[in-house]
């Protein structure tokens, strides 16, 4: 083997490598958010996270570079319904919730209205039939348009708006029930 | 389709914009995202591209095809070259003249054909009456001509010459037959039907061989022979088809 083949058969092995890493670089925040907000504990949410770049990662050559952020959510929606089915079991055999892990941030007051307002969105998100919730989430919080949704979620766009208007109803008065004359105090800021 | 706007661009209230805002905020640490690259690094690589895939099949259908192809020709080879199958002599042998039937009919010659169906072997046609004609010369010398250690089977599949094979050949030599007949010349009819037989011993007119030979020992007056021949023609289901001719050739025979 020459030189220049030599050249090019590790230039070809190496292309996967700095696709994978540019993917993890572009799409890791995007796929560890979904998987917390359609349910993965935060516990949880780094093993699911690696987990869906473990299937991306797998079937990398299967993956058009025009749809790689749709098929990673694809991964992640079924990844998280995994995890959930996992945790319901085992809440079922333990009779109780694991709690969440407390954030290391150094800041006490910053992390008491992070972690208060990303649990009390949870608890509302947990209001949401998995459906309304998929589509709330993707939409209100990833920034999909419609017509990302209905691919990612492989289903009619009409039935996407459909959806995301019954999810903000059950979203809003689930918030008005929940925090009835309360104000949180929760401003975007950087993560954490 | 109306494209709606996030709520955070609408009416949403304090705390649901809070709430959507934390959401938003959220996400991995930089230590997971290093964890997830470096679980990558670990795991195994990709596997071939799927676009290669169409390729590689390709390739195995085009080496299937040639597969095919090499056994096909070799299967025609071997057919073409295999040993012609040796067939028992189907010649019928019939008396040059009947000098016997003149003064009372004399004894029928006896008479092999091949059934046209298959391989049966020679179905011999006897007459009531066992053949006491005398044997020929001809037909002598040519069994003494015969190489030695060579049968007659043998020579009857050499003399089949891919040559004679051809349906053109048998049917042109039967024409001549018919012309012959139609000419009121049976000893030539007789004598163009043993050429036939001779060299085509597995032809596939041999049904319409017969019929012209049954139809020329009608015009011969050796009606004892004929009604011998159309009786063993008759009794052959092979046959069958030519039945109202050989119906019709025994009503021209005068009693």
């Amino acid at each position: 083997m020459d030189a220049s083949h030599a050249s090019r058969a590790s230039s070809a092995e190496a292309a996967p490598g700095r696709r994978i890493a540019s993917l993890v670089a572009t799409h890791h925040a995007l796929v560890w958010r979904s998987l917390r907000r359609l349910g993965v504990w935060e516990s949880d949410a780094d093993d699911a996270s690696q987990r869906v770049f473990l299937v991306a990662h797998r079937r990398l050559n299967d993956i058009e570079p025009a749809s790689e952020r749709s098929f990673l959510l694809q991964t992640a929606l079924r990844v998280a319904a995994d995890f959930r089915r996992s945790r319901r079991r085992q809440r079922e055999e333990n009779g109780h919730s694991l709690p969440f892990l407390v954030d290391p941030n150094p800041n006490p007051e910053e992390l008491l209205d992070k972690w208060r307002a990303r649990a009390m969105l949870d608890r509302v998100l947990d209001a949401l039939p998995r459906d309304l919730r998929t589509v709330f989430v993707l939409f209100e919080i990833e920034e999909l348009t419609m017509a990302e949704i209905s691919n990612v979620v492989e289903i009619p766009a009409g039935t996407v708006a459909s959806r995301l208007r019954r999810a903000r109803a059950v979203f809003r008065a689930t918030v008005s029930q929940m925090s009835p004359g309360q104000s949180i105090k929760y401003e975007a800021g950087g993560k954490r | 389709m109306i494209e709606l706007r996030p709520l955070l661009e609408e009416d949403a209230t304090r705390t649901e914009k809070a709430l959507l805002l934390a959401g938003r905020a959220d996400g991995p640490s930089k230590e997971a995202t290093a964890a997830v690259l470096a679980m990558l690094e670990a795991s195994p690589p990709a596997g071939p591209a799927t676009s290669v895939k169409p390729a590689r099949l390709a390739e195995w259908v085009k080496t299937a095809i040639f597969a095919v192809a090499v056994c096909g020709a070799a299967a025609v080879v071997y057919y073409l070259a295999r040993p012609q199958r040796a067939v028992p002599p189907a010649m019928p042998v019939i008396p040059k003249a009947e000098p016997a039937a003149a003064p009372g009919e004399a004894p029928a010659p006896s008479i092999d054909l091949v059934s046209p169906r298959s391989h049966e072997g020679p179905a011999t046609i006897y007459d009531e009456e066992p053949p006491r004609l005398p044997a020929r010369e001809g037909s002598a010398h040519r069994r003494r001509a015969l190489p030695p250690g060579r049968t007659r089977e043998a020579s009857h599949g050499a003399a089949d010459s891919p040559r004679d094979n051809s349906l053109g050949d048998e049917t042109r030599a039967l024409d001549r037959a018919r012309e012959a007949l139609d000419a009121h010349q049976p000893s030539t009819v007789l004598r163009l039907l043993d050429d036939y037989h001779r060299r085509f011993p597995q032809g596939r007119l041999r049904p319409e061989a017969m019929v012209l030979r049954l139809a020329a020992l009608v015009q011969t007056g050796g009606h004892k022979a004929a009604r011998s021949l159309a009786r063993q023609l008759l009794a052959d289901e092979a046959y069958q088809a030519y039945a109202a001719r050989i119906h019709s050739l025994m009503a021209e025979m005068k009693p």
